[in-house]
């Protein structure tokens, strides 16, 4: 058994090398491909491109390998995608954080290094809070924060993470100073959740399904969504702008990209791949069991989103003092 | 070799001082009172506070800066350790251009050969084991062990 | 009664049975592979459970990390490389278990231990889930920051012959942590422009080298090629009835430790595991035999770190809040199968409930037959002479590296603390305390910071909370009370003790 393997193993390099010398692009993908994550091998970013690797791998009938790159709030992973040849076989499921992180100075890398291929999935903020406080909708916490300034603390990402400009820009979109309300750096949206119903924290700012299975549980209660539209999953949630009048959307969002300067024919294989598996029943049964999103925008339509993303959270760093 | 625990004491005050400053120049946060410099600042008193005490209780046992002891009188320990650490370089700095397998193969064969294997046992040592990592790693668990010249 | 006997019938199919068995040999081989852990084991498991009828997926995850935990045992015995970070809290009394021809006695302990520990946590976990996980959910960073601080406390308690050595090797592992950018300002920190630095030293790359690597550097320079520790080859089970009547009290400690911790969310069987033997060393009425090849101490971590595991279920099952890594991954897989944890899954589907549980007595029953073979097995490595050994080792250590993040800068940290470890020891620095330090470093600062942050700079705060009292009181005490007993003791004697 082994000694097959290892003979195929050899073949196998052989007749690569004999194929790198030919046409390189006869017929993409003639070997495997890489999807690096720059998250933890566990967390909802690592489960989405894993279930994209999975069909993927249907879809071009080559495996597909997940591999995390994490540390650094996405820093290492964005980067190794950005630096990775742009030959097709190393791609990334890139996440929001890549358009904060160069506001912050912690990289230099932003959309024009990456090539957009498809963006597969959006979670908007939510408002989260712990299920007996006295607040029916977003308008009484509102009001509250506004009588008691200091008296809130909010959590559930890192300083300066998607959901503390969440929170921000929502302060700031109805006109009270974003500091008034204290961020506690957490982890991620779980430990935040769990110190909300410890009572550490008052508000926790996380996407709907990051706080599903508390809200299951009868700890914690949604007020509102920060998206146009409600979310299928959480039909009784408002919008923000239905509850504040305020048109304050964000939402953490990820997508397959490469590294800038990608093949076209390359690009335009794996969006026709990408698009079959957005819509396959696979992928929609896997995110609507999670409770995460779906968004689809491929090429120059994600690019647009990508940067109207980026634009906007700059927008919300600088007046919250995040940005350099 | 031993090194005196005063000469410790020395380097860990003076690495602790130097972390102290570079902790000093750390940005304050807008909202948080104890920043990202507290920390290293307190660790750096710590390692520092180690230093002196390390420094008294090493003068008061003076020997000399260090005590050599066997190994390290010899020159052949030292090539010995120089090899080892070179062959773990070599591999950082090569393995992603040559590839996993060759280097692998290389790094096992002179280490082994420095331990006076015989050539055959080792070249089949370092063969089977390679081939043993590559399935494991490479084939079961995935990993991506880089393929350099035998990739594409 | 009917969802039990519908639980059964879940599980005792052949074809759950066989997924079971192929996980725990999954789980076995990555186990013992250093730099490989149980996140990791599940993790690659996550594409394949895909495919999966919920009971065979998540019989194989329970299954799969029960057998990396215990595996991770094997060559930090046998080779001082902890195969995951649960087991470096007993790593070098292991290894000199074994250097003392005794490596068959550490390795039985282990197996024995590993499932006693995990069948206990699995009947709290069936007993007091719901209870357990109430108070689990009212640990904010207040006590985790006590819990944190008494975990630093266990440095000086494994410690050495020099208390202040202990502490150097503590510091220098604080101050690793603090390298890069995950800390609660978001601020990078002397990571000097280098992107891979602020992802920080991992802390598993930083083990390989301290532990392993170092012990590579020892075997080259020395001279006359050592007899090879040979373990006494005999009956593995030996001194089984032995130790479980001598030591009754060190397991059922570190049962009912692992488990409590391992129900934190914001600590696992790692941690378990070095509280325990810390706590084994200080009640122990023999603390001077620790370190040199005392079985106590691995009995009672052992113990805990699979207790852990169990542990970790139970904030996860009642609440969807992660456990420790592992359950972090699962957790995701429940949603996929509709098993959504929360207190509503006990009502709406126990069956899937009771299968959980049956798989979780399972697997750790089959860890004893599997365990004794991968035992039985991997002893033969001990066959081959050390100076083929060794070069091989090192390679392994490379890959496990490498493994850990993908990426060659994983490699050049353990080299680093290869020569920093090797160093070390040769000035009588223990490397333990250091592993311990940059596992609690972030957990310490980042619940002081938010704790700082929530209270309003308040220090009365870590009080306030009655845990969180309760914890600081019992840190304090354990901090003064044995430096008050030595000064009148000292003082009674009137001789000086050092320390």
């Amino acid at each position: 058994m082994l000694r097959r393997n290892f003979l195929k193993t050899f073949a196998a390099a052989a007749l690569s090398l004999a194929a790198a010398a030919g046409s390189a692009w006869a017929a993409y993908p003639e070997r495997p491909i890489t999807i690096i994550v720059p998250w933890a091998a566990g967390g909802g970013t690592d489960a989405t491109a894993r279930i994209i690797g999975s069909l993927l791998e249907k879809e071009l009938g080559q495996p597909v390998n997940v591999v995390n790159r994490t540390g650094g709030s996405g820093v290492v992973g964005h980067e190794a995608i950005a630096a990775a040849a742009p030959d097709g076989y190393t791609l990334g499921l890139a996440t929001v954080e890549i358009g904060m992180l160069h506001w912050q100075g912690l990289t230099e890398r932003g959309y024009k290094d990456y090539t957009p291929i498809a963006l597969m999935n959006l979670d908007p903020a939510g408002v989260q809070v712990r299920a007996d406080a006295p607040y029916k909708t977003v308008k009484d916490l509102v009001e509250d924060i506004k009588k008691n300034p200091g008296k809130f603390k909010a959590s559930g990402t890192g300083q300066g993470g998607i959901w503390h400009l969440g929170i921000a820009g929502m302060l700031d979109s109805l006109n009270i100073d974003p500091s008034t309300v204290r961020w506690v750096p957490s982890q991620g949206a779980a430990p935040g959740l769990q110190d909300l119903v410890a009572g550490g924290v008052e508000i926790v700012p996380s996407s709907l399904p990051e706080a599903r299975s508390l809200i299951d549980a009868g700890r914690v209660k949604s007020l509102a969504i920060m998206n146009p539209e409600r979310n299928p999953a959480f039909p009784n949630v408002p919008t923000l702008e239905e509850e504040t009048g305020s048109k304050w959307a964000i939402g953490a969002w990820r997508g397959i990209v490469g590294p800038k300067g990608m093949p076209e024919d390359v690009t335009k294989r794996l969006t026709e791949a990408l698009d079959k598996i957005y819509k396959s029943k696979e992928y929609n049964d896997f995110m609507s069991q999670r409770g995460f999103g779906v968004k689809f925008a491929a090429g120059d339509e994600f690019l647009q989103f990508w940067r109207k993303s980026d634009e906007d959270l700059g927008a919300v760093m600088k007046k919250v003092g995040l940005a350099k | 070799m031993r090194v005196n625990d005063a000469v410790i004491g020395i380097l860990l005050l003076a690495f602790a001082i130097v972390t102290f400053a570079y902790a000093r120049t750390l940005p304050a946060i807008p909202g948080q009172e104890y920043g990202a410099a507290v920390f290293p600042m307190l660790i750096a008193v710590g390692l520092g506070g180690c230093g002196v005490l390390l420094v008294a209780s090493g003068l008061r046992h003076w020997q000399g800066a260090v005590v050599w002891s066997d190994w390290a009188r010899t020159h052949h320990s030292w090539t010995k350790l120089a090899v080892v650490v070179g062959l773990v370089m070599t591999y950082i700095l090569t393995a992603s251009t040559i590839g996993f397998v060759p280097v692998s193969i290389l790094v096992l064969l002179i280490f082994l050969m420095m331990m006076r294997v015989r050539w055959w046992i080792a070249a089949a040592a370092a063969i089977a084991t390679t081939m043993l990592i590559q399935q494991t790693f490479g084939g079961l668990l995935r990993v991506p062990l880089p393929l350099g010249l035998l990739g594409p | 009664m009917s969802a039990i006997t519908t639980a059964f019938g879940l599980v005792f199919q052949p074809s759950v049975l066989v997924t079971i068995l192929l996980a725990a040999i999954f789980g076995l081989v990555v186990g013992a592979i250093p730099g490989l852990t149980a996140t990791m084991a599940i993790a690659l498991l996550v594409p394949v459970t895909f495919f999966m009828d919920p009971v065979p997926a998540v019989g194989a995850m329970v299954t799969c990390s029960a057998m990396a935990i215990f595996a991770g045992d094997i060559p930090g015995t046998l080779l001082r490389i902890p195969g995951t970070p649960a087991s470096a809290a007993y790593t070098d009394e292991a290894y000199t278990m074994t250097r003392n021809g005794e490596g068959e006695i550490a390795l039985g302990a282990n197996l024995l231990f590993s499932v006693i520990g995990g069948l206990f946590g699995t009947v709290v976990l069936i007993l007091s889930a719901p209870a357990l996980a109430e108070v689990a959910l009212q640990f904010s960073s207040f006590e985790y920051f006590w819990l944190a601080l008494l975990g630093l406390t266990c440095a000086v308690f494994i410690g050495t012959a020099s208390p202040v050595k202990g502490f150097v090797s503590l510091f220098i592992g604080l101050f690793v942590s603090t390298i890069g950018l995950n800390n609660p300002a978001g601020v990078p920190r002397f990571t000097f422009g280098n992107t891979e630095l602020t992802g920080g030293v991992n802390f598993i790359a930083a083990m390989i080298g301290l532990f392993a690597v170092s012990e590579v550097f020892r075997f080259v320079i020395s001279r006359s090629v050592q007899a090879t520790p040979q373990a006494v080859v005999g009956n593995l089970f030996r001194g089984w009835g032995r130790m479980i009547v001598q030591y009754w009290r060190q397991q059922v400690r570190g049962n009912v430790l692992g488990t409590i911790i391992g129900a934190l969310p914001g600590a696992g069987a790692d941690i378990a595991a070095w509280v325990s033997y810390a706590v084994s060393k200080k009640l122990s009425r023999t603390p001077e035999k620790f370190g040199k090849g005392h079985v106590e101490g691995i009995v009672e971590s052992t113990s805990a770190n699979n207790a852990a595991l169990a542990g970790a279920w139970v904030p996860a099952l009642v609440f969807g809040i992660p456990g420790d890594s592992i359950t972090a991954v699962v957790i995701g897989v429940l949603y996929l199968k509709n098993m959504n944890p929360g207190p509503t899954i006990f009502l709406e589907n126990p069956q899937y409930i009771y299968a959980v549980f049956i798989i979780f007595i399972l697997a750790n029953l089959v860890m004893l037959p599997l365990g004794w073979a991968a035992i039985k097995g991997a002893r033969t490595i001990l066959r081959i002479p050390r100076e083929i050994l060794m070069p091989c080792i090192l390679m392994f250590c490379i890959v496990g590296a490498f493994a850990i993040n993908n990426s060659a800068f994983g490699v050049a940290v353990m080299l680093v603390f290869g020569v920093l470890g090797f160093l070390m020891e040769e000035n009588d620095i223990p490397v333990a305390p250091c592993i311990l330090g940059i596992v609690l470093g972030p957990m310490l600062e980042e619940n002081f910071v938010t704790s700082m942050i929530k209270s309003d700079g308040s220090f009365l705060a870590f009080f306030e909370r009655p845990i969180a009292a309760g914890l600081g009181v019992a840190t304090l005490l354990v901090w003064f009370v044995p430096v008050l007993l030595a000064a009148l003791r000292s003082r009674q004697a009137a001789i000086p003790r050092e320390g």
